[in-house]
């Protein structure tokens, strides 16, 4: 279970997240908002990776030692160097003092259907296949809670299908929390989604929280629609003034 | 060509070459030593240097070297000691040190590492041309300017190949123990950070290590091609496999066969300074390998 309480976060001198609490468990959460609400900091805060106010907790671990329960699929995930996708996801389970890191990779690469794969260069996979890749690679160093930054962003229709297809598998079994900046997504994928503002602005089932009266308290133009295959919402990036 | 083809290359020719030097050429053994060995120092930090976008910072080493030779020359000319001694490596190795620094230093005023090496580079061109102007005044009996350059390779002696290798054993640390982990935040840094491998402290080891690597070279190599020896043989790694675990040991095999051939070349073409023959040897490698 992963519980956050009043998280703060400044750059600055300016308040970048702000008295943000939640808790979650073996769901699924989306967690969107308009550019610079705080999305990212929320992960890197989890993560350790930058300084805070606030309580955060995994399974009741609350010091640096919760970061080895967490995977990370970072925002702009770079395949440009030497490497194949083996020792993408291998290597850092290693790292990571992994007990057997191989049949961890292994295991991991089969899970997102890149196994066949493993020879290839990193450098030479799809947008879909690499956001994939980085999937087993967070699962490969013992994610228990799985971060997702905009991981649908840069992928083809047909990635994002896959995609969403191993994110439904995974949710039975993992904590997930995936931001978005589109808030359109299928019925059956998000347990949860919580909007952010620097400040919590919403958090509920989607039912509950992809209501125009609620998001239009973050977005300048919202539409939304819950079809039978999912929520369709159309969004204005611009945040209300602090 | 296979991954192991070249470090089997590699080592038969490196065998060979001592062997020859050892029978034939006695007086070359040791400036054979010290050229394999600063050869394959710097040649383990080539990977990383290429992959973590440093290949300008690493190619400015020439003149960082350089600077730092001729500014350790100083106190040396002083004290009458030779550019041989350890009391010259460890004040050459200091300025290097400081120099590199500097480049994270001015990084800080909002510079990218491009710039921020061009900058100091440029203080440096500045600094250098004084500091050869002062040696040549005061010095010039004891300090030969191009020595440095070229490097002293017919003088090396046993107890210069001694004084070198503690330098060279502990610029070898970082790379055999760090190296792929270094590696790996070129290939994602983001990640590295979410498990604890913290991208900032890495890079001050590594231009610590890259320093002190650098530094002790400078007497067999002269203070040009160190700068070749941290691109070229990464480079030829880079061309020769796309694994991330290929590249130091492709790195140091390069390295390790260029300076036997380049032995060889020297020993049978003495106009052919060993090495600018170096150089020769890995630019026949780095375009022979097409993928």
């Amino acid at each position: 279970m992963l519980s956050v309480k009043h998280l703060t976060v400044s750059r600055g001198g300016r308040a970048v997240l702000e008295d943000v609490s939640f808790e979650t468990g073996r769901e699924f959460v989306l967690v969107a908002g308009p550019n610079g609400a705080g999305k990212t900091t929320l992960f890197l805060a989890v993560l350790n990776l930058v300084p805070y106010r606030g309580e955060v907790c995994i399974d009741h671990v609350c010091t640096e030692e919760r970061t080895r329960k967490i995977g990370y699929i970072p925002q702009r995930l770079k395949a440009n160097g030497r490497g194949t996708v083996w020792e993408y996801v291998y290597l850092p389970a290693r790292f990571r003092g992994v007990k057997s890191p191989e049949q961890a990779a292994a295991e991991a690469l089969r899970e997102v259907g890149l196994y066949e794969l493993r020879d290839a260069p990193v450098a030479s996979l799809s947008g879909g296949q690499l956001q994939r890749a980085a999937i087993a690679r967070a699962l490969a160093v013992g994610g228990e809670v799985l971060l997702l930054d905009e991981p649908l962003a840069n992928v083809d229709p047909q990635g994002r299908l896959e995609l969403i297809a191993l994110l439904r598998e995974l949710k039975r079994e993992k904590t997930i929390l995936m931001t978005s900046h589109e808030l359109t997504l299928p019925l059956d994928l998000a347990d949860k989604v919580l909007i952010l503002n620097r400040r919590v602005v919403a958090y509920g089932g989607p039912d509950e929280v992809l209501r125009e009266e609620v998001l239009s308290r973050v977005y300048r133009y919202v539409r939304v629609a819950k079809t039978s295959f999912g929520y369709l919402c159309v969004t204005e990036d611009y945040a209300h003034p602090h | 060509m296979a991954s192991w083809a070249l470090p089997t290359a590699a080592l038969l020719l490196t065998a060979a070459a001592l062997w020859y030097a050892y029978v034939y050429t006695p007086l070359l053994l040791w400036p054979l030593v010290s050229l394999l060995s600063s050869s394959v120092v710097l040649a383990l930090h080539s990977p990383m240097a290429l992959g973590r976008r440093m290949t300008f910072l690493a190619h400015a080493q020439g003149h960082t070297v350089l600077t730092a030779a001729l500014a350790a020359a100083l106190p040396a000319g002083a004290l009458a000691v030779g550019v041989g001694s350890a009391y010259y490596t460890a004040l050459a190795l200091l300025f290097v040190v400081l120099l590199n620094l500097a480049v994270l230093a001015t990084e800080r005023l909002g510079f990218g590492k491009d710039v921020a090496t061009g900058v100091v580079m440029s203080f440096q061109l500045t600094a250098t041309i004084a500091l050869l102007y002062l040696v040549r005044t005061l010095y010039a009996a004891a300090v030969d300017p191009v020595a440095l350059i070229t490097g002293e390779y017919l003088l090396i002696t046993a107890r210069d190949v001694a004084f070198q290798a503690p330098f060279l054993v502990a610029a070898s640390v970082f790379p055999l123990l760090f190296g792929l982990r270094y590696l790996y935040i070129s290939l994602d840094e983001q990640f590295a950070e979410s498990i604890g491998i913290r991208a900032g402290a890495y890079d001050y080891a590594f231009l610590v290590s890259m320093s002190v690597a650098v530094s002790a070279s400078v007497y067999a190599l002269g203070s040009l091609m160190p700068a070749v020896l941290l691109i070229l043989p990464g480079a030829i790694a880079n061309r020769m496999s796309h694994r991330l675990t290929d590249q130091i040991p492709l790195s140091v095999s390069a390295a390790a066969l260029s300076a036997s051939a380049a032995h060889f070349l020297y020993t049978f073409v003495p106009w052919l300074w060993p090495s600018a023959a170096l150089g020769l040897v890995m630019f026949t490698l780095l375009i022979w390998r097409n993928k």
